[in-house]
């Protein structure tokens, strides 16, 4: 797709021996919120690196604004473009706020000091303070700044908000949404925080064990998904087969909890063929889609 | 305008900003001509993805319940103005209603559970009305 | 900017090392003004010289911080390769201003040492004190040039001076087995111009050699290291 701003095909990366990624697809498309959820250790942060041309990937394909951005050299034109905010917020902890401003500046032509005057006020970040006396929400801070000042068509962020208090948090998300707004600029984000996620985000990918369980738009994902609780007569047999879409059953006695990814109509026809089943239909959060898929269940039989 | 969102209820947020909008205009918040937000200001107001209050407006502006200009905004349309006598004579109906229940003796959760349930029972009966037509 | 941070990572550094330098030239020059002393103090400038050679070695990337592992500051390697330059340029511009410090260290440590002890201004001409602190210059930069390639894959800054101290501990040990006096770095001793009052080409292509070729090895090591 020539509108993905990151395109990401087969991808797969082992360290010694362990595999990080096995076979991850992503595509992010242009000007969207992209929020990339997993547990940790799922493989969020070597998917990043990869991107960022910190990791070699060992087998895959990595496209970045529509072009090969596997090897060095294209990787570093790329980056040009991409704005990074890392795992750990570290910077020169020898450096000032404003020497490290100082430092990134020069590096991006298109740098806006407009953006640069706005943050630092609103973050509220001291001009003369060495970034190893900072605070690790300040440090967050500091490094969204240098992300989004040199006027990048890509933000790539690890875990922004992390480290943050719930108002400065929303500063953050509201400065996400509005740099998104006004220049179009692509936002990949990952975070464990979901509720941040279904706030901005309008497309994501869950990603387990090294591949992409679910990615979509979430308001699709949101519309298609549905829990259906159900109160048999009898204990259903184990071998029964359910139809396409069905993700999770969970039967204890006799009742049921049925989690349908789409076809939620014919599920339900299927559930109405029971004898005696009385059935309630209820709408899905992120919180339970991305539990239910990663998380092991002894009661599933799906 | 003053929307409230809910991440938890699972309904999608296009969805709520829809319903809201057009609650809005049913009860008189928002008249015929009324300008609404730019997307980039009610998402940023939000905090919302700003590609979602787009997709709001155009799903609103497909039911005909305002009109994109461009260059100049969005505003709520003219026709709605018919749909809106319609529902202040249902405010009417439900306002007298709900007195009379109260009158009776009934508090506010028995009311909202008496209405839930023949919403209830008047869907089903669509359905099996649906069904029977279907067979 | 990139030697706007390597300054600030090594300043403190490099002014360390100019104080010990003139505490060792202030000492001798108010003990005495004997030949043994200059002699001394030759040698006390020449061993400060090669430590700071070790101490400045760095990948451009990682161990920017020699004395203590500060918070944070390996952390910040991913900081930096997000930067959209190449790691030969990172690695580049860290060993230019490597090699620059130490020049200046050196130049400053001989015009002190100059200024300070009279008898050597009388015994040495300007000449043979040029030809030495080039001498000298290029054979720290082969020392330099191998701690920066163990700067490439060492994580830790004592590693790196335990690994350059083996090597120099290696070759006095096989001097004392074989009986011959083995020496790493002849042109700052035996062959120094203050002795010979030629410059010792040999030595100084061999450094010269020993400095670039480390220098292309640490290149092609950050090549394809992987964070």
């Amino acid at each position: 797709m020539s509108d993905c701003v990151i395109e990401v095909n087969a991808l797969k990366k082992s360290f010694g021996g362990r595999p990080a990624l096995n076979g991850l697809d992503l595509r992010v498309p242009a000007g969207s919120i992209f929020g990339f959820l997993g547990r940790n250790g799922a493989g969020k942060t070597t998917t990043i690196k990869t991107l960022m041309g910190m990791i070699r990937a060992d087998s895959g394909a990595v496209r970045l604004f529509g072009a090969d951005a596997g090897e060095p050299a294209p990787n570093i034109a790329a980056r040009q473009r991409i704005g990074f905010v890392t795992e750990d917020k570290d910077l020169y902890p020898y450096m000032t706020v404003e020497q490290i401003v100082r430092f990134t500046r020069p590096f991006f032509p298109q740098w806006r000091d407009d953006l640069e005057r706005r943050y630092l006020k609103m973050f509220d970040l001291p001009l003369k303070r060495k970034v190893s006396d900072l605070s690790k929400g300040t440090r967050s801070k500091l490094m969204l700044l240098l992300a989004i000042c040199h006027g990048a068509e890509l933000l790539i962020l690890d875990e922004p908000t992390d480290g943050l208090d719930p108002a400065a948090i929303e500063d953050v998300l509201r400065e996400l949404v509005a740099i998104a707004a006004s220049q179009g600029t692509t936002i990949f984000f990952s975070s464990h925080q979901l509720p941040e996620v279904e706030q901005i985000a309008e497309s994501i990918c869950i990603i387990d064990k090294g591949r992409a369980i679910v990615s979509g738009v979430l308001d699709d994902l949101k519309q298609y998904y549905q829990r259906f609780q159900i109160v048999l007569e009898h204990e259903l047999p184990t071998s029964m087969r359910w139809v396409d879409g069905v993700e999770h059953v969970r039967q204890e006695g006799r009742t049921i909890s049925i989690l349908a990814s789409r076809n939620a109509d014919a599920v339900e026809g299927q559930i109405a063929s029971l004898p005696g089943a009385t059935v309630e239909r209820y709408p899905v959060g992120l919180k339970e889609i991305f539990l239910e898929h990663v998380r092991s269940d002894e009661n599933a039989l799906v | 305008m003053i929307l409230r969102l809910s991440q938890s209820s699972g309904m999608p947020i296009y969805l709520q900003v829809m319903e809201q909008v057009k609650h809005a205009v049913e009860t008189g918040a928002l008249r015929p001509g009324d300008q609404l937000p730019t997307i980039r200001k009610l998402a940023e107001d939000l905090v919302m993805n700003p590609n979602t209050v787009a997709r709001a407006y155009r799903e609103l502006e497909h039911e005909g319940i305002i009109e994109l200009r461009h260059g100049s905004g969005a505003f709520i349309s003219e026709s709605v103005a018919r749909d809106t006598k319609i529902t202040r004579k249902a405010q009417l109906i439900v306002q007298s209603t709900v007195e009379k229940l109260i009158v009776a003796g009934l508090n506010e959760d028995e009311i909202r559970r008496l209405v839930e349930n023949e919403l209830a029972v008047s869907r089903d009966s669509k359905k099996k009305l649906q069904g029977v037509s279907n067979e | 900017m990139l030697w706007y941070k390597a300054w600030l990572e090594t300043r403190w550094r490099a002014l360390f090392l100019l104080t010990i330098i003139l505490f060792v030239v202030a000492q001798i020059h108010s003990h005495s003004k004997t030949a043994n002393a200059t002699v001394t103090l030759l040698h006390g400038l020449e061993f400060i010289w090669i430590v700071n050679a070790m101490s400045l070695a760095g990948s451009g990337i990682r161990t920017d911080s020699p004395f203590r592992v500060l918070k944070g500051i390996q952390g910040s390697m991913y900081f930096t390769l997000s930067l959209p330059m190449s790691r030969l340029r990172l690695l580049a511009t860290r060993a230019a201003f490597g090699l620059f410090e130490i020049a200046a260290v050196i130049i400053i440590g001989c015009c002190i040492a100059g200024l300070a002890a009279p008898e050597l201004r009388a015994q040495v001409t300007l000449a043979d004190a040029i030809g030495y602190a080039v001498a000298t210059f290029l054979s720290c930069s082969a020392v330099f040039g191998i701690s920066t390639m163990f700067a490439t894959f060492l994580d830790q800054q004592w590693q790196i001076f335990a690994s350059m101290f083996a090597i120099f501990g290696g070759s006095w040990i096989v001097s004392q087995i074989t009986g011959s006096h083995f020496d790493l770095l002849p042109a700052m001793s035996t062959a120094s111009p203050l002795e010979t009052h030629v410059m010792p080409w040999a030595a100084v292509s061999a450094s010269v050699g020993i400095c670039v070729t480390c220098l292309l090895a640490a290149w092609q090591i950050e090549k394809v290291r992987q964070y």
